[in-house]
């Protein structure tokens, strides 16, 4: 009796309130733990928003700095045009100010003759002064100062003097000496190197200027100037490809496809084709626009006359050509909103026109892409581009398709690590699956815990804890408690590990959904995306269909002549 | 009236326009005539016939390929056999998975090939632009492609 023991039921209730609170601190750390994730997440947020609103603040402070000095520094080249060529301005004034004075004959002949005589002495490198002279001479019939004077003028710019003496034949009506003086013209020009004042003589030529014998001459020569290119570079329209780059406008694609921007590497690929596809919309505006309407002829071939000796005499001295260049290049960024790069693109793009000399290749793209750079007419970028039809169709060709080739075929995709693909979204189904199946396997390996120092201390020491007790009990009843207790680390861990399984499953259903949801997001904006580049695409078809359209014999105007000048393609 | 100083004679306008087309002109007569005979609208017969490769199935008899060579010939018959294609590549319409298909004019055959196989390396490059709806296939050169739209018209894309 005295060896019997007495065992009272364990009172537990310390160890499970224990358990209770350990459990309401990890369930009270792991929402702290998601509220802390969730703020990291928002300040992230922020912080791209702050970064993206301080670079654009740079960027409009950058181009509120540039759009400054670009005018600033306009007005310093305008003041050195002034004061380097202002005297020439003078003389440009009064090329057709003597022209017009004389046809109403209210200027007496001496008037003239010192002027002009005047415009010698103060401008003496300069091509038109002795033009002027010679002039007056001609009025007047003195015979040896008019050669003499134009002598100098063909020593100073023979071919400027050459054209500047057709347009003044022209004006008097003196139609054979008209077309010798272009004869001569074309006489000194070469095909690889064409002075910059052709533009003027092209100018006169489609706007019905030129007598029909001269009209056929002009033609004439510049079709030997084609077949001429057209034999020795093959590839003359490559060149031409180029202007065309100018239609493929920037686009927010990111902003229209989201998911598409956010989840596929090919997007960059996938934003240029659809800019590229929208080009032809743009290209068909161009072309609908120059070829649209009619171009408003002068009244009166005087006018006419006028208006390219004017041209003639004031954007082709190529003295000037630095500053003008300094000039439209500043001109250019002040159009840009002081956007420098784009500015430079553009400029770059007309630069042939600002060579000295043209090749005929150039001289035409400029023509036709570029009028306002050389200040020529609507009826010029018409000739131009109807002139040069072939070239366009061959560039605008080549262009397509080096785009469309690029055109990514399918897809790519990435999310969570998953990489998947698609043409046309066709293969939802298939994708869905395998993205399920990825997800799947990447959170059940990253549910499994691993097991942390206080993990291993817990079910070691609370087992050897435990068996030290059990094994001591018969000794003491007191070692029981100890064995009971030891329990509760072994315990406590595997409670531990099902809780972290059910936050984790939570966690890993929920990213589940979102990466579903993004994956069915983007097939959505593949589809949207191809519809849109297809109908975009088609209206290739448009392009070709108008340019197709265009007749090149359309577009010389004959409107000052009674009889009609009949051109051959 | 004034007469112009310039005024060329007729001997010397001759001599102007004939040295124009100078020496440079017949050293790249050669290649400027190729290129522009490959620029050339393709025939109607030479575009049916190389844009349904898979017309009576999946392979052709000798018959089939004989007369398609015949047009291939007669359509580059003023081209020396350095400059034809050398090969074609088209969309293929017999049907899922089968996508696009080459004939390698070296070897004289056609194959088919499934959506994701490659195909043989200068011909891969021409695969996307044979699949669009406005081609009807794509000529591969050794350095280049040209691509047949259906009315016959040629692209061209150097480079590649």
């Amino acid at each position: 009796m005295a060896n019997q023991r007495v065992i009272h039921k364990a009172d537990l209730r310390a160890i499970e309130k224990n358990l209770s609170n350990i459990h309401s601190g990890i369930e009270h750390m792991y929402h702290y733990v998601m509220s802390v994730q969730n703020k990291v997440q928002e300040t992230e947020t922020k912080l791209d928003q702050l970064s993206n609103d301080f670079y654009t603040f740079l960027q409009e402070e950058l181009y509120a700095k540039q759009l400054q000095l670009a005018e600033t520094r306009l007005v310093r080249v305008r003041q050195k045009l002034e004061k380097e060529y202002g005297h020439y301005d003078d003389i440009r004034r009064r090329a057709t100010g003597i022209l017009q004075a004389i046809d109403v004959g209210i200027v007496r002949d001496e008037v003239v003759t010192n002027t002009t005589e005047e415009f010698m002495l103060s401008a003496p490198k300069y091509w038109l002064a002795p033009c002027l002279v010679a002039l007056s001479a001609w009025i007047h019939d003195d015979k040896e100062i008019a050669e003499k004077a134009l002598h100098e003028a063909f020593r100073r710019n023979d071919q400027k003097t050459a054209l500047f003496f057709a347009l003044i034949m022209r004006r008097y009506d003196r139609l054979q000496a008209s077309t010798l003086w272009l004869e001569s013209y074309f006489y000194l020009q070469d095909v690889h190197a064409i002075d910059r004042e052709v533009v003027v003589l092209l100018d006169s030529f489609t706007n019905g200027v030129f007598n029909p014998q001269a009209r056929q001459l002009c033609l004439r020569q510049v079709e030997e100037w084609y077949k001429t290119v057209n034999s020795l570079e093959p590839d003359a329209h490559k060149s031409w490809e180029e202007p065309l780059k100018q239609f493929i406008a920037p686009r927010e694609v990111a902003q229209e496809y989201p998911y598409l921007a956010r989840y596929s590497p090919t997007f960059e690929a996938c934003k240029n084709a659809l800019e590229f596809a929208h080009s032809h919309q743009l290209l068909l505006d161009f072309l609908q626009t120059v070829f649209g309407g009619n171009v408003q002829p002068l009244q009166r071939v005087h006018d006419a006359v006028d208006e390219m000796l004017a041209h003639l005499v004031t954007d082709f001295d190529e003295e000037e050509l630095p500053l003008r260049q300094d000039d439209r290049l500043l001109n250019l960024i002040i159009d840009e909103n002081g956007n420098k790069e784009r500015a430079q693109a553009r400029f770059q793009q007309e630069r042939s026109a600002w060579e000295q000399k043209f090749s005929f290749r150039e001289l035409m793209k400029t023509l036709a892409f570029f009028p306002q750079s050389v200040k020529t007419t609507k009826a010029t970028q018409r000739f131009a581009l109807a002139f040069c039809k072939e070239w366009l169709v061959h560039a605008y060709k080549d262009f397509t398709a080096h785009h469309r080739q690029a055109f990514p075929t399918e897809v790519e995709i990435e999310i969570e690590g998953w990489k998947g693909r698609s043409r046309d979204g066709t293969n939802q189904k298939e994708l869905v699956a395998s993205l399920t199946e990825h997800l799947k396997k990447k959170y059940k390996k990253q549910g499994k815990i691993k097991l942390g120092k206080k993990h291993i201390f817990a079910i070691a020491g609370g087992g050897i804890l435990s068996i030290l007790g059990f094994a001591l009990t018969p000794f003491h009843i007191a070692f029981l408690i100890l064995g009971i207790l030891g329990l509760a680390g072994p315990g406590w861990y595997l409670w531990v590990r099902r809780q972290n399984k059910k936050a984790h499953r939570l966690a890993a259903e929920e990213k589940k959904e979102e990466a579903i949801n993004a994956l069915l997001a983007i097939i959505a904006e593949i589809v949207d995306w191809r519809r849109e580049y297809m109908k975009a695409d088609e209206k290739g078809t448009q392009v070709s269909e108008f340019i197709d359209s265009i007749r090149k014999e359309q577009y010389v105007q004959a409107q000052f002549d009674q009889a009609r000048a009949i051109h051959t393609s | 009236m004034p007469r112009p100083f310039l005024r060329p004679t007729e001997q010397e306008k001759k001599k102007f326009f004939e040295s124009q087309s100078t020496k440079e002109q017949s050293r790249v007569m050669n290649s400027a005539t190729i290129d522009v005979s490959l620029r050339k609208t393709r025939s109607a017969e030479y575009v049916k016939q190389f844009s349904k490769l898979d017309i009576g199935g999946k392979t052709w008899n000798l018959e089939q390929m004989n007369q398609a060579l015949q047009i291939f010939d007669f359509e580059f018959s003023e081209l020396p056999d350095e400059s034809k294609p050398v090969g074609i590549v088209a969309a293929c319409d017999l049907g899922a998975p089968y996508e696009v298909h080459t004939l390698d004019m070296q070897m004289e055959t056609i194959v088919h090939y499934k959506k994701g196989h490659k195909l043989p390396s200068q011909m891969e490059k021409a695969r996307g632009l044979a699949l669009h709806p406005s081609y009807a296939f794509v000529e591969v050169y050794t350095d280049h492609l040209r691509v047949i739209e259906k009315n016959g018209e040629v692209s061209v894309i150097e480079d590649v």
